[in-house]
């Protein structure tokens, strides 16, 4: 993996606002960074792209085991009571689901990804990853390839489900207004695969959604709505008003991503994969209890952008960001050797779309990645590593 | 790993309102007794063919009749199906302003014999960013 300098395109901000990137650049500060590019090896991008199948293959039997009985996990996860039986339910039944996800990796010279987290309820920097580093390397670099192939899989996921949903019925788009317009056109960007497929989309904000007289979910012209993509976390979901009436009304309305994604995106899991597999090489040692190590990472359970975070390392807080997401407790994990490139720290996410490995985007900040992270575009070249 | 032909009609356009200067963070309107909602913002609104308000959904997509029209800061923001104030609005946007969309209180038919709201508290307490991970 290179981090490699070039030019940056003319009027390149209106070439990615033209496919809906409209926040590339934010206070001052350049959010999509295309002054570099990271280049990859073919080998590199088979190891991560085998990381990623294995990691997921983990989730499956990690799921198994939250929902068998067995203990007290979803209570150590923090997840309200009023959900439990919804979610073992969800997870046998297995919904129709997009089930899609980007897992975070660190990448040392060693060539083997380590699993830093999963991202699969609300991810985000999907378009990014599969639209405008694309556009990106088709302008400079056409002769080479990218590992991506996300917006195919995409469509093809959807197209998947025609059967399964309703398509004489529209398929709901919904997400919380916020200023950037990341969930806006992260959400639309979603709706243009779905209606790719062949559904009939239909937008609402989170918080136009309404309850009839029988209790039943309906949108801002007062519709029905029996199956809807959400861009707004399960927790928050259940931390809401209406978290009784979804609980109520999962046969009518239908959510994705189902609830049991409440397990998989709970960094709670990290724990458990490593008591599963502790000599899996993808996971760094990790635990609910305590460090097992003295140096390592404290993470919330659930938390957003990096929020919450403490790197301790030799027994020594080296740096740690605020927030206010950790009341559900913590997990820690042991502290990965980020290799820093030209002063950044780079973090891969791995995209997987049903169980496919479907393409990576690069995020670099600092040891925390957080609000202030950039995206680069990456290559495939057959240049040496490191 | 090749991949061609993207159909991002839906994001491109939603692209362009939000540079166009349609917020995603309506102002809260002034209410009378009667419950109608007053602008205090320059406010962006979608209209069909009668200019009946209908959701901003129609007018991002393109195509047919619908249609962005532009009310001032103090103007009566209609409901859905309802019509704005003859004469009160601007067909397309005052040079040099940036418009909001309606408050989301009014995103609905006054007829409406249900209860709203009962999402979003959680992101209200988020930042600049939204939900995603």
């Amino acid at each position: 993996m290179r981090r490699q300098l070039c030019d940056v395109r003319a009027n390149w901000q209106s070439i990615v606002e033209e496919d809906g990137l409209v926040w590339h650049s934010i206070n001052d500060q350049t959010y999509w960074l295309e002054g570099a590019y990271y280049a990859f090896h073919p080998h590199e991008i088979d190891a991560i792209e085998r990381a990623t199948a294995e990691v997921y293959q983990l989730f499956i039997a990690a799921g198994d085991k939250l929902v068998s009985g067995e203990g007290d996990w979803l209570d150590r996860f923090h997840i309200p009571r009023i959900a439990h039986h919804a979610i073992r339910e969800a997870w046998e039944k297995e919904p129709p689901s997009l089930n899609y996800g980007r897992f975070d990796f660190g990448f040392g010279e060693d060539g083997v990804p380590r699993l830093f987290e999963f991202n699969c309820d609300t991810p985000t920097s999907l378009l990014e990853a599969s639209v405008i580093q694309w556009r990106w390397k088709e302008g400079l670099f056409p002769e080479r390839d990218q590992f991506n192939s996300l917006h195919e899989k995409l469509v093809a996921r959807w197209a998947a489900m025609l059967g399964p949903l309703d398509r004489g019925k529209p398929l709901h788009f919904t997400h919380a207004a916020e200023v950037s317009g990341e969930d806006a056109i992260t959400t639309a960007y979603l709706r243009d695969t779905a209606e790719a497929a062949g559904f009939s989309t239909k937008a609402v904000f989170i918080n136009e959604i309404g309850l009839d007289a029988e209790g039943r979910f309906v949108d801002q012209d007062d519709l029905l709505i029996s199956q809807i993509y959400k861009l707004y976390p399960w927790e928050w979901m259940l931390d809401d008003n209406y978290a009784a009436a979804v609980i109520d009304q999962l046969d009518a309305t239908l959510w994705l991503e189902p609830i049991w994604k409440m397990l998989w995106s709970n960094k709670a899991i990290l724990a458990v994969l490593y008591e599963m597999t502790p000599d899996c090489p993808y996971l760094l040692p990790a635990s609910l209890e305590r460090p097992l190590s003295n140096s390592y990472v404290k993470k919330p359970l659930l938390s957003r952008e990096g929020a919450n975070v403490s790197i301790i390392q030799d027994g020594k807080l080296l740096t740690d960001t605020g927030g206010g997401y950790g009341a559900e407790g913590y997990v820690y994990q042991q502290l990965f050797d980020l290799p820093s490139l030209d002063g950044a720290y780079p973090i891969i996410g791995s995209w997987i779309v049903d169980g496919d490995p479907a393409g990576i985007g690069m995020r670099e900040d600092g040891l925390i990645t957080g609000n202030g992270a950039r995206f680069l575009p990456h290559i495939i070249d057959e240049e040496p590593c490191f | 790993m090749r991949q061609r032909g993207y159909n991002l009609t839906i994001t491109s356009a939603l692209a362009s309102a939000l540079l166009a200067g349609c917020s995603q963070n309506p102002a809260e309107p002034d209410w009378d007794d009667n419950g109608n909602a007053y602008a205090r913002r320059d406010t962006a609104i979608c209209v069909d063919k009668d200019d009946r308000r209908i959701d901003d959904d129609h007018c991002s997509r393109g195509g047919g009749h619908a249609r962005f029209i532009y009310l001032g800061s103090g103007a009566r923001i209609p409901y859905y199906r309802e019509r704005p104030p003859f004469g009160n609005y601007l067909t397309s946007p005052a040079e040099g302003k940036s418009y909001s969309t309606a408050p989301l209180a009014t995103n609905m038919t006054r007829s409406a014999a249900v209860s709203r709201g009962g999402f979003g508290g959680s992101a209200r307490s988020s930042g600049f960013f939204g939900s995603g991970s």
